[in-house]
């Protein structure tokens, strides 16, 4: 039995993420999924949140787009739309982007809009959680 | 001389831009590459859990509407990138019309609207490009194919599209989209958890596995492009070095005729105030 799985968090644009680590835990789509290594055999869809890790007894958080969860007992793959590392996040730039979008808001009219700057700030408010965790 | 030394300029630039941007696209290329495998690696182990009924994705139909979407190039210059493209969807259409189907035609890129609307063939659909697309792009024109496949306005969808093998080789074929071949459905069932259920999980996969489908085929006709380009521009500027070489070697000839005959009529000028 081994101690450590590998992880890796794939997107559509690159390889984010790929390393040996202790644990993680990723935002499912119905709860927060704990892995350890040896792990069952698994698969299940996540959510847009946020995913921790840790590697050598430093925490590593990251701010991941919808998508898969594939698990076996010596490894994770994520598979997400978009993936950002919390250290490569700046929050003091995300906030004044958030600012941006509440303007942009309050002054939109067409339904469509506002729905989708209403899923802009929920992922801007999501990276700004990860960068002040990292 | 000077025309066809502005002409070499300018491939010799073309060949620099194209070399530049085809480093983008390779990476591109191949970053995309090992999504696109997970994906299909994740949906092969859930055909083998999947018991209930195919999804529509999945499911063959008898094809009265045959789709086709072609991948061709916004610009020209680059050798015979985008006629290689035309001949096979040539005879992809000719061939699905004697099998009596109708063909319901998509085009991405300038090169292939221009020649199909000439030959009169009707357009369902233009796709605009962006000059390296990304995956958000490739999801909407994905999204487009799988409604018309879903709500029934084509049922099968075959690509014409170049694959990148090199900058130096690219083969132009076609890859049928629609229905989803199952990959290894053959593959005994694995023993997993699946949360939420493995028919909800493939409902969300399957499409997703289309778009990333389109986005390297999308990403691989780009680079192709590009490679074509490369060395097309890089044979006329060839070319213009050989052309250059022997219109400055008549030029000398011309030149040097210029002057013997003038020498010679000076001479013989002389020779006759002499006499």
């Amino acid at each position: 039995m081994t101690n450590s799985l590998l992880l890796e968090i794939v997107t559509p644009e690159k390889i984010k993420f790929s390393s040996k680590v202790g644990i993680v835990l990723a935002p499912g789509e119905e709860g927060y999924l704990g892995i350890l290594p040896s792990h069952a055999p698994l698969l299940a869809a996540l959510r847009e949140g946020d995913l921790w890790t840790r590697r050598d007894q430093k925490e590593i958080h990251l701010a991941i787009g919808a998508g898969f969860i594939q698990v076996t007992p010596e490894k994770v793959i994520v598979l997400s739309e978009w993936a950002e590392r919390g250290e490569d996040l700046d929050s003091a730039v995300l906030e004044s982007a958030l600012r941006v979008h509440e303007e942009n808001l309050r002054k939109c009219t067409s339904d469509d809009q506002r729905k989708e700057l209403e899923m802009i700030i929920q992922r801007t408010l999501l990276k700004i959680r990860v960068s002040k965790q990292a | 001389m000077k025309g066809i030394r502005n002409i070499q300029q300018i491939t010799r630039a073309m060949k620099m831009v194209a070399a530049a941007k085809i480093k983008k696209a390779e990476t591109r290329v191949k970053s995309a590459r090992p999504y696109a495998e997970k994906i299909k690696e994740v949906v092969s182990s859930l055909q083998g859990a999947q018991t209930e009924e195919t999804h529509p994705l999945l499911a063959p139909r008898v094809i009265h509407k045959a789709g086709v979407f072609l991948i061709s190039a916004d610009k020209g210059l680059c050798g015979a990138y985008n006629s290689n493209l035309f001949r096979i969807c040539d005879s992809i259409i000719s061939s699905r019309r004697s099998e009596g189907k109708e063909v319901v035609f998509f085009v991405a890129g300038q090169k292939g609207r221009r020649f199909y609307s000439r030959r009169g063939i009707p357009l369902s659909r233009f796709f605009e490009l962006s000059p390296l697309p990304d995956f958000e792009e490739a999801r909407q024109i994905s999204l487009t194919l799988r409604d018309s496949f879903i709500s029934g306005e084509i049922d099968s969808l075959s690509v014409v599209f170049t694959r990148y093998v090199s900058a130096m080789t690219q083969t132009a074929g076609t890859a049928d989209l629609l229905p989803l071949v199952q990959p290894g459905a053959d593959r005994k069932p694995a023993d997993m958890i699946f949360e939420p259920s493995a028919a909800r999980l493939l409902d969300r996969l399957l499409p997703l596995f289309v778009d990333v489908q389109v986005y390297t085929m999308l990403l691989e006709a780009r680079a192709s492009e590009l490679g074509a380009r490369l060395v097309a521009m890089g044979n006329a500027t060839d070319n213009a070095e050989k052309l250059l070489g022997e219109l400055t070697l008549k030029f000398y000839r011309a030149r040097q005729e210029a002057i013997t005959s003038e020498i010679i009529e000076v001479a013989s000028g002389a020779e006759a105030l002499r006499q």
